[in-house]
């Protein structure tokens, strides 16, 4: 899955881009698994280039924020827009995940945990 | 007649039919929403007929038909495999998020319509079916 890793403010910025579907939601799994390795671990993961999300995506998502918060760990999303954002809304995962309209507001949020 | 592919029963492939009947629903004039809808409920019925009607064999194929007519787009999969009853689907309670259970709730609520019909010589016929409104078709007044 293509993807950008950087370090801002102690956060891990995990940039993704194109659509995260069933073909690519165990890559995704084990590039948040790597990422979220230990509870000091502040990861952020930018949706802006992300066009689609589906139900698969969505369960990755959710079991990678329960994983952090499991171990102390932080993770959160950022900026998710259109369609992606509606599948939030629908699926009402928006209630529990952590998720930012802007990478610079997601980097903050973490970094104030 | 409608336009129609084929593509083997494997993940891997839902790109490029997603590509496809994106082109197709963009030349119906759908709008972006609704091209999103149709792309993110085909991906769905897709990965179901992969997962659960072939069983994750990937020798198998899936045909699609994508079809623009009296105000709606309408996109059918056709399978060979295990005639799945949705029913039996694992469904999410939205109120306790999880891994799994979003795709037959996705499919319905992102479509206008939804059928499946078992067919006579195996598998299913999914037909998925998208008004499309005014402003989405310019070409008609």
């Amino acid at each position: 899955m293509d993807h950008e890793i950087a370090e801002h403010d102690g956060v891990r910025v995990i940039t993704l881009h194109g659509p995260i579907d069933v073909g690519r939601a165990m890559e995704l799994r084990d590039l948040l698994g790597a990422q979220i390795d230990s509870p000091s671990a502040r990861v952020l993961l930018d949706l802006a280039d992300v066009p689609l999300i589906d139900s698969s995506g969505i369960g990755i998502l959710v079991t990678a924020h329960r994983r952090a918060a499991d171990q102390g760990a932080r993770f959160a999303l950022a900026g998710p827009a259109g369609a992606v954002a509606r599948v939030f809304e629908m699926t009402r995962t928006n209630k529990l995940l952590s998720i930012h309209p802007t990478v610079e507001e997601g980097v903050a949020a973490l970094r104030a945990a | 007649m409608p336009d129609a592919m084929t593509i083997p029963s494997r993940v891997e492939c839902i790109d490029d039919v997603r590509r496809w009947v994106s082109a197709r629903a963009a030349e119906a004039h759908a709008s972006s929403e609704a091209v999103a809808d149709i792309e993110l409920a085909l991906t769905e019925a897709l990965a179901n007929v992969i997962e659960h009607g072939y069983g994750g064999d990937a020798s198998q194929e899936i045909r699609v038909e994508a079809e623009a007519a009296a105000g709606a787009f309408r996109v059918a999969v056709r399978d060979w495999g295990h005639a799945a009853d949705p029913d039996s689907f694992r469904r999410r309670d939205l109120d306790d998020p999880g891994e799994g259970g979003y795709g037959v709730y996705l499919i319905e609520g992102l479509m206008d319509d939804v059928q499946r019909e078992p067919q006579p010589d195996g598998g299913t016929l999914l037909t998925l079916v998208k008004r499309l409104q005014p402003q989405d078709n310019p070409g008609r007044s």
